[in-house]
């Protein structure tokens, strides 16, 4: 039996094999570029929570500051999530039968934990501080988004290294007087002060941008 | 004398065929006897990192399963790369008061280290202790058990519950159990022995009711307190100033590690080692193994141990003007034994009040109790030496064969052991195994199920967890007397309880008053008063309760001190020592302390037999091999090792090893995990430590592979036919008369070019902070404190004895250990050893060569590693000059995701990254302390002051050799310390420009020794040659310019000098 040999028109796929190539790596290099960035990735992810707590509520048609719940914020690395007590603050007189609250109430009463999904998650090796970042006039809604209009909370900026470096290296359009650190609608300085203030929290930013600020 | 030089040519000879360079003559520095000796071996290591990795020849998959790799891999790439994992964020449903996630709060504790207090304070995140530092409190520095004591508290190994024979039973049937043998009689209590005020009321109270109670503990020292008995006949303690001698003479003793009071000890000597700071004192050694000692001494005498006595008659003959005994002459005419002893002397009486003498704890009573005599003489009581009383006086050996033959006579019925572990580590002679097995009920009360328990267990009795001291209430009193509160930092992690609690209940205390808290209260109660001005709160704040110290008295030594010293026996004598690691055995299943290197032989995970040089070519051993040991009837097949400058006719061996029931870090023998080490213990006769006449040694069958790193990241500048040269010049060394004559001495060691440029372009430091450290070598004893705080606060895994025989250990900081001199003749050896860390230079090698930019500088000076980053080229570990970047090659942190030892990933400091495998790793000046105390400081619109930050190896040091900060700031410590003449760039000849600078070590010598007894290379006049200096003659030593290293006075230097000015002056 005579060895197959391959018809002679198929001699013009050799022409479609570069192509193809060219293809794969256009094809890969979109993948990588737009399917994995944390642009789609991480932005608008917004996991169900245990409690359908609303910040839109609380923060915004409430106008509690941030600072009530997340006390921390201001001393720690961490802006502790609250613990069910402060919850029961105000919700062992208001809504105390409401059976959206029962999970809260169930935790407070039996000593156990709330376990809410994180939302914004770094990697592991990036260590992010929180005092450092809103004593010197990065405002919560720089990283957070319009937390205030959330039902949901959802991640809205991608908080990859990119973005925090972008800050890092120029971080005037950001910065904003300490006062107003927690004001998610403050656009510019409306008081003298505030203009003031402005100055200081740039004179005193000093962002780093060397591997240890973030990675040890 | 001159022995130097004809040893130098007879190598060269042997050694010209193999390596026809300028280095084949031997070495007058040198990391171990493979160096010295030029073993093509250690040629390797310098020349390449790992040597015993032959990649080339790793067996390879095959293509097809390489390409199912492959594809596997790419596959779960695609499915894992989505997101990463959903993670839960779970706070308190009431959180404390002052508990914010993620705060570091710091508690004042102690621990009890045999009878004497290590008082510390504990750094506790999210309710788990993970940091042990010093309490400044009381003393600078703390010793390495404190801070390896975090591994040990989260060992998966410990034991977590109650068991009667072989089945598993409840706290209250066993206290119960306990309550009733109490009540009923002959009830023995075995404690280890401990300092704690609590104990010791409990059992004064046990005693008042019938029970019989002893301690004992390995670490007892039983012979200095006979020796005090025999001097002041009563148990005295002595206590020492050494900040207040100008001349120390150490007795065959590990004063500044292996001493109850080390820690206090090693600082207060090294206050006055620098010779900038105040009058050096000298420091002379007798010992028999190279210690910490020998190390810090200015001259050191090689002698058996069964000698010492012998000096100490000479010298106090020369200093009384009388004849020494024909027994003591004998041995003053062994080497130079009998000038150092005049020389000594002689130094002793100049110094009278301000000398001082410490005596191993191995040395028998009657030398002891002459040294009281001789200090007495010399007036020194009072000054460097003072008497307090000693609340351990009964607690020995001599105890606890009291105990032993009380079992055997059948007056126990139930014996309770608290704590300790006797049935491996009492002495051998005493038969401590077969005697507990004739009570009817055994309790044994302990951390892990060791031997004592197997023993216990197997007798149908007892086993009781006990609660480790960073989780319980108690207290415990410092070799001083102070008392310090322990206070637990966390809740026991298997419901153990302390000693005192079980020893409450036996006596049938309520459970109200049976607490831990309760106890101790009640003792300080008792003692200190009524607490209307919150001085409990005050005590337990500061971990102190003042004024608490024992009352100081000048005791008149009586007739006693004249005790005759027995003449010794000639021939081989076997030292036994507490190790330095793992001390008695109880911190045998510690992985840090087991995979530390030993400050002088460098070995891991093993103990072995050291021998002096001529000994072991005498008998035909060299290191590795095996020697059989037998004295007074028992015998030990043990691996040899070569130790230069260890007395001849002399071995020594470190208690502590060879357990069969520790953990799977130490060996155990019902899991099949093989023993570390050779258990010494069975050798032991009348203590456990000291020093056994009339040893036999004989070579052993076979080989023992030992894993020791002296040989591994060697500094090779520029390959090895460079070490030789440099060696010298890594770790500097000068005399006091080289450093009063010209203080920057160790700066022109070296010779530099003119102008150094780099091919790289110069990077600018624009940060407002420039990080920088010192490491004083004159300050430094190679305690290895600084390698096990790195360890814990950096989170450094262990890699086991097989991975650091192939040079992968994980160690950021290492100490080097160079011996100087002439390894044939113990008595030229001299030592230096240098701590290195990561040098943070400048100008950096290892930037140059990282292809993915892993490692680079911050604007602060620090070379900066980025484990997320780095792809384990491992290029900038090879191209790092000072050899400190570590490289992950297996997952080593993996078994900690094992469900059982789960329990060890609380130890890890949440502040820094769990490296993982494939990346390289290194120190960098603790950079989350940094960025801490930067964050801090930069919130409130400040700097960062001088000692805000602390790294974790300086905080450690007990000499306090370790200077960091900010030197940028002209004020800083840091900046004075690099500004003092001293201060000298480890290979600055390569312009590398490190943040790290070293301070040469200054040995004040005795013009009477220093040239009769040459030791060390620098003494000696062996150094060689730098790159280009000429020989000078000595009239160019004596001119104003060439004022560098050498003594001029000394002869037969002249071309060996080691001339390194700077070269423009030529």
């Amino acid at each position: 039996m005579a060895a197959f040999h391959f018809p002679r028109w198929t001699n013009h796929f050799l022409y479609l094999i570069p192509a193809g190539a060219l293809g794969g790596v256009v094809y890969a290099v979109v993948l990588v570029w737009f399917a994995f960035s944390p642009k789609t990735l991480a932005v608008g992810y917004a996991p169900e929570q245990p409690v359908p707590f609303s910040h839109a509520v609380h923060a915004g048609q409430l106008g509690l500051d941030c600072r009530y719940c997340h006390n921390t914020v201001e001393s720690m690395a961490h802006a502790a999530v609250p613990p069910a007590a402060t919850c029961m603050n105000c919700h062992d007189k208001i809504w105390t039968d409401s059976p959206k609250l029962e999970p809260v109430r169930a935790a407070y009463t039996a000593g156990d934990a709330l376990k809410w999904v994180r939302v914004h998650d770094l990697a592991d090796y990036a260590y992010f501080d929180h005092s450092a970042h809103v004593n010197r006039g990065i405002g919560c809604v720089s990283c957070h988004g319009r937390i205030d209009q959330m039902e949901v909370v959802t991640q809205q900026k991608p908080l990859s290294m990119g973005w925090c470096l972008e800050c890092h290296r120029n971080p005037e359009p950001n910065l904003r007087p300490v006062s107003e650190i927690t004001n998610m609608a403050w656009t510019a300085p409306t008081t003298e002060k505030q203009t003031l203030d402005l100055a200081q929290v740039v004179e005193m930013a000093h962002p780093q941008e060397s591997c240890s600020t973030c990675h040890r | 004398m001159s022995h130097h030089p004809d040893h130098d040519h007879s190598s060269a000879d042997t050694l010209e065929v193999a390596a026809p360079s300028a280095s084949a003559a031997r070495p007058s520095v040198w990391r171990s006897l493979a160096e010295f000796d030029g073993d093509a071996e250690v040629a390797a290591f310098a020349k390449r990192e790992f040597p015993t990795d032959d990649f080339d020849r790793l067996e390879s998959p095959d293509r097809r399963r390489f390409m199912q790799i492959l594809g596997a891999s790419a596959a779960l790439a695609g499915a894992s790369s989505c997101r990463w994992e959903r993670e839960e964020i779970v706070p308190h449903a009431i959180r404390p008061e002052d508990a914010p996630p993620g705060q570091r709060t710091v508690f004042s504790t102690v621990m009890d280290l045999a009878g004497a207090a290590r008082p510390v304070r504990v750094e506790s995140v999210d309710g788990r202790p993970i940091k042990v530092e010093p309490n400044e409190l009381t003393g600078g520095g703390t010793d390495l058990f404190s801070q390896a004591a975090i591994l040990g508290f989260y060992d998966p190994d410990r034991s977590r519950e109650v068991s009667r024979g072989t089945t598993a039973s409840s706290w209250s049937a066993a206290l119960e159990a306990l309550r009733g043998a109490a009540v009923a009689g002959k009830c023995a209590v075995l404690a280890s022995t401990s300092s704690s005020p609590t104990l010791h009321r409990l059992a004064a109270a046990a005693r008042a009711a019938g029970v019989r109670w002893t301690w004992y503990s390995p670490l007892d020292r039983d012979h200095a307190i006979a020796g005090a008995r025999m001097a002041f006949g009563r148990p005295v303690r002595v206590q020492y100033d050494l900040g207040q001698a100008d001349v120390v003479l150490s007795l065959d003793s590990d004063f500044q590690r292996d001493h109850a009071d080390a820690v206090a000890l090693a600082s207060a000597l090294a206050t006055r080692r620098m010779p900038e700071s105040s009058k050096m004192s000298r420091v002379y050694a007798v010992e028999a193994r190279f210690t910490s000692s020998g190390l810090s001494s200015d001259h050191r005498l090689p002698l058996r141990a069964s000698d010492v006595g012998a000096f100490v008659e000479l010298v106090e003959a020369k200093i009384a003007g009388t004849t020494p005994s024909a027994a003591a002459s004998a041995v003053a005419a062994k080497g130079h034994t009998g000038l150092f002893a005049e020389a000594v002397a002689d130094d002793l009486k100049a110094a009278g009040a301000h000398a001082a003498i410490v005596v191993g704890d191995g040395q028998p009573a009657a030398v002891h109790a002459r040294v009281h005599g001789l200090l007495a003489r010399l007036g020194a009581v009072g000054t460097t030496t003072f008497h307090t009383e000693e609340p351990l006086a009964e607690a020995g050996a001599e105890a606890l064969k009291g105990l032993v033959d009380a079992l055997n006579g059948g007056q126990v019925d139930s014996l309770v052991i608290l704590e300790g572990n006797p049935v491996y580590d009492a002495p051998g002679a005493l038969g401590f195994g077969a005697a507990l097995t004739k009570a009817k009920t055994v309790a044994h009360v302990s951390l892990y199920r060791d031997e004592t328990t197997g023993a216990a267990l197997a007798h149908g009795g007892w086993h009781l967890p006990v609660a480790h001291w960073l989780e319980a209430w108690g207290d415990a009193r410092s070799f001083d007397g102070s008392v310090h509160l322990a206070q637990p930092l966390i809740a026991p992690l298997y419901g153990g309880k302390s000693a005192i609690e079980v020893v409450a209940a036996m006596l049938g205390m309520g459970a109200e008053e049976a607490t831990g808290a309760a106890l101790v209260r009640a003792t300080f109660d008792a003692t200190a008063g009524d607490d209307t001005d919150g001085r409990w709160n005050r005590a337990l704040h500061d971990g102190v309760v003042a004024g608490t110290a024992f009352r100081r008295e000048s005791l008149a030594a009586g007739a006693g001190a004249a005790a005759a010293i027995e003449a010794a026996a000639a021939g081989m004598e076997l030292n036994l020592h507490a190790c330095p690691k793992v001390l008695d055995g109880r911190f045998a299943n510690n992985g840090w302390l087991q995979e530390l290197p030993d400050a002088v032989t460098k070995l891991t995970w093993d103990n072995a037999l050291c021998l002096g040089v001529k000994t072991a070519a005498q008998l035909k051993l060299e290191t590795g091999d095996m020697a059989k040991v037998t004295v007074g009837g028992a015998s030990l097949d043990v691996v040899a090792y070569v130790m230069a400058g260890h007395a001849e006719d002399s071995a020594s061996l470190a208690l502590g090893y060879g357990r069969t029931a520790a953990g799977v870090i130490a060996g155990f023998k019902a899991a099949e995990v093989s023993s570390a080490g050779f258990n010494a213990y069975p050798l032991s006769k009348a203590g456990a430590r000291g020093t056994l006449t009339g040893a036999q040694l004989a070579k052993g069958r076979g080989k023992y592979k030992l894993a020791a790193t002296q040989e591994h990241h060697l500094i090779d500048a520029i390959g090895m036919s460079g070490r030789a040269e440099r060696l010298p010049f890594l770790a500097r060394e000068g005399t006091l008369e080289e450093y009063t004559e010209n203080p920057e001495f160790a700066k022109e060691r070296v010779h530099l070019p003119k102008n150094m440029r780099s091919l790289f372009d110069t990077k600018v430091y624009d940060g407002d902070h420039q990080w920088g450290m010192t490491i004083d070598l004159a300050a430094c004893n190679g305690c290895n404190a600084c390698v096990i705080a790195c360890q814990s606060e950096n989170n450094i895994p262990i890699v086991g004895k097989e991975q650091v025989s192939r040079g992968r250990e994980m160690h950021w900081m290492r100490v080097d250990f160079y011996f100087q001199g002439d390894a044939q003749d113990a008595e030229t050896i001299d030592a230096v050893s240098q701590p290195v860390n990561c040098l943070q230079c400048e100008n950096a090698p290892c930037e140059q060569v990282c292809p993915v930019a892993a490692t680079v500088h911050s604007q602060e000076g620090l070379n900066d590693m980025v484990y997320n980053r780095c792809i384990g080229t491992r290029y900038c570990g090879n191209n790092c000059p000072a050899k400190v970047r570590r490289f992950n090659y297996f997952h080593y942190t993996k078994f900690m995701d094992k469900p059982g030892n789960k329990v060890l990933q609380l130890a890890q400091n949440p502040d820094v990254t769990v490296r993982s495998r494939g990346v390289m790793e290194k120190c960098t000046y603790c950079i989350q302390r940094i960025s801490a105390a930067r964050i801090k400081a930069r919130n409130v619109g400040r700097l960062v002051q001088d000692g805000e930050v602390v790294t974790s190896c300086q905080s450690a040091c007990p000499p306090n050799a370790i200077t960091f900060g900010n030197i940028k700031d002209e004020t800083s410590a840091v900046a004075k310390k690099r500004n003092e003449p001293r201060a000298y760039a480890m290979l600055e000849e390569l312009n590398i420009r490190p943040r790290t600078l070293y301070m040469a070590k200054v040995a004040n010598l005795n013009p009477k020794l220093k040239d009769a007894m040459k030791q060390g290379a620098f003494q000696a006049g062996t150094i060689p040659k730098a790159h280009h200096g000429g020989g000078h003659s000595d009239a160019g030593h004596a001119g104003t310019q060439d004022t560098h290293g050498g003594q001029p006075t000394q002869d037969g230097h002249g071309a060996a000098d080691h001339s390194t000015q700077e070269g423009a002056g030529h």
